[in-house]
């Protein structure tokens, strides 16, 4: 019997294949029900202008109750953006991945969130904290406990 | 459960955690949001606040949802979850379709011996009789299922019975045989299909009464008669069966022969009648009233009533005498029995009724025809006489006016009134009623 998670996300991956990607953001691969990976753009003026990152998804069997495991991707020559808050590997801070994560979100409207978020950026730079949280970081954000304290961007 | 439904329901009626249509939806008190209720309670345990606007919310704070709601949802038409069965039906029904009639639920073999699970479809097909159990005969060891078991006991071969004659105890296989050789036994003469009647043990039929039988002694002839007799029967029967056989065929021919009758009606003639019937006609001068008091034949005597309503070709003379006595009628109607055809009796049945009614068409214009003549020289005729009496009227009245001067001067004369009324100007008449008679 297909778990919650793989009903919820055939039902997106059907809307997706059905209604597109909103602009500026496409589906690279979605072969399986626990990994999918999108490219992201910033459409118009922003510092991150014709810049196209990759972020992944992995997703848990109670996703949509969990969040999705969310990053950019910085194997074979990709790159994480760079962003106040966006480690250099990949973990993304942000309050939308963690403790107001909601199951009415969806993949889409995540990556619309960070597509936002990286458009409202105004100064490329690293995290404050960047070198030292890479050291000790997880292998999943999730496990991270951020303290959200930007509500600026 | 899974459901799949078919079509696209509202996307007002989806939740929005599964993205699905709501299953035993329950909405927030606080906020109005509606979510299905496993739903729900899995985000609340992960998080208590509302999914939608994050404030925040327990188990408590939730309801049941108007029943509006839950009643669209229910009624969704879903598609039955076996794969193979074609069934649509609305979502709060497919329950009962799959516990009652679904074709591919499994259900149990509602025998109690057997315990198989097999698809509904299946059940009328499904035989469990070859997998009942089997017990072995206690008597004779054969395996048996249980339902036969009692039927078994009372035939089995091994039960011990003994002889009704001699009390010898045996079992029930060796009673058959023993039966036939039991000294004891009372048995008939084997001549009693011939009409001996005595009776008696086995034991004093062969020592004494066999060789006393008046019947035993005339064996011979009975076996001799019983053949010739089965013989005889045999000859019998298919006697019988021709018989009934040629009966049948008789009774077609019967049949088809009236209906041939009936059909043909007076151009049917049986053999040797035609030449008899011209002959007839040809001396009906000298003959014909000999003949007719001693006609054997009454068919014969109909035929020849009717005939003399249809022209005969090979009766010419009887034509000519039929019409030659009213030759006093107009030529006009003399010409019209020129035009009807002679029947012809030498065609077929269908070919004469063909000219008939040919000629009957022929008849029915010409009467139309004669009709509409007559009426037009009618319609003259009563011009003409109107145009006669009208003129008569006028006479009558110009006669009437002078009776009445000449009656006025007669009074005039006899009383002496009126003098200057004689050569005065017409005195005016008291009534119309003499002119109503004029008008026209």
């Amino acid at each position: 019997m297909a778990s919650i998670s793989s009903r919820r996300l055939q039902k997106e991956l059907t809307e997706i294949h059905m209604e597109g990607c909103p602009v500026g953001i496409t589906l690279v691969k979605a072969d399986d029900f626990e990994t999918w990976w999108f490219t992201i753009e910033v459409m118009g003026e922003s510092v991150y202008r014709s810049e196209v990152y990759t972020l992944q998804f992995r997703f848990e069997p109670n996703y949509p109750i969990s969040a999705p495991a969310v990053t950019f991707v910085v194997t074979d020559g990709r790159k994480a953006p760079l962003h106040p808050h966006v480690y250099s590997n990949g973990h993304i801070c942000a309050s939308i991945l963690g403790n107001e994560w909601s199951p009415v979100l969806s993949v889409v409207s995540v990556c619309i969130t960070l597509q936002s978020m990286l458009a409202s950026c105004k100064k490329k730079e690293p995290p404050v904290d960047n070198d030292r949280y890479v050291r000790t970081a997880p292998d999943n954000p999730k496990k991270t406990r951020f303290v959200y304290h930007d509500d600026t961007v | 459960m899974q459901y799949n439904y078919v079509g696209e329901p509202n996307p007002n009626l989806l939740c929005c955690i599964c993205r699905a249509p709501f299953l035993d939806p329950v909405t927030t008190r606080s906020c109005g949001h509606t979510f299905c209720r496993t739903c729900l309670v899995q985000a609340l345990d992960h998080a208590k606040q509302c999914p939608v606007d994050r404030s925040p919310l327990s188990l408590e704070d939730l309801t049941p949802t108007n029943p509006i709601i839950r009643a669209l949802v229910d009624e969704l038409i879903v598609e039955c979850i076996h794969t193979e069965c074609p069934q649509t039906t609305q979502r709060q029904l497919l329950t009962s379709h799959l516990l009652d009639s679904c074709p591919f639920s499994l259900v149990s073999c509602p025998t109690s011996q057997c315990d198989e699970t097999l698809h509904r479809k299946d059940l009328a097909k499904h035989d469990c009789t070859n997998v009942t159990k089997l017990v072995p005969c206690d008597l004779c060891g054969t395996e048996i299922s249980l339902d036969d078991l009692e039927l078994h006991v009372s035939e089995c071969q091994e039960d011990t019975t003994s002889c009704t004659a001699c009390s010898v105890s045996l079992t029930r296989a060796q009673a058959s045989s023993h039966s036939e050789t039991c000294p004891a036994t009372i048995v008939d003469c084997v001549q009693a299909p011939n009409g001996c009647s005595w009776n008696g043990p086995r034991s004093l039929f062969e020592s004494s009464h066999k060789s006393t039988c008046p019947y035993e002694a005339i064996a011979g002839f009975f076996a001799l008669n019983s053949t010739r007799h089965t013989q005889l029967e045999q000859e019998n029967n298919i006697l019988r069966y021709k018989m009934a056989t040629l009966e049948d065929t008789v009774h077609t021919l019967r049949r088809e022969l009236q209906s041939a009758k009936a059909a043909l009606g007076p151009w049917y003639r049986a053999d040797g009648v035609s030449g008899y019937s011209s002959d007839r006609q040809s001396t009906s001068s000298g003959l014909s009233s000999s003949i007719s008091t001693s006609d054997p034949t009454p068919p014969i005597q109909d035929y020849n009533a009717l005939a003399a309503y249809f022209p005969s070709e090979d009766t010419p003379s009887n034509r000519a005498a039929g019409f030659s006595s009213p030759s006093s009628q107009s030529s006009w109607e003399a010409s019209r029995t020129e035009r009807i055809a002679p029947l012809n009796l030498s065609t077929s049945l269908e070919g004469a009724l063909v000219g008939i009614r040919e000629s009957v068409v022929t008849l029915d214009s010409a009467l139309d025809s004669l009709g509409r003549r007559a009426d037009i020289a009618l319609a003259n005729e009563t011009m003409r006489l109107n145009e006669d009496v009208m003129s008569l009227r006028a006479n009558i009245h110009g006669l009437r006016m002078q009776v009445h001067t000449i009656m006025i001067e007669r009074n005039a004369q006899v009383t002496g009134r009126n003098p200057e009324m004689v050569d005065g100007a017409w005195p005016a008449l008291p009534t119309g009623r003499y002119y109503s008679g004029t008008k026209l």
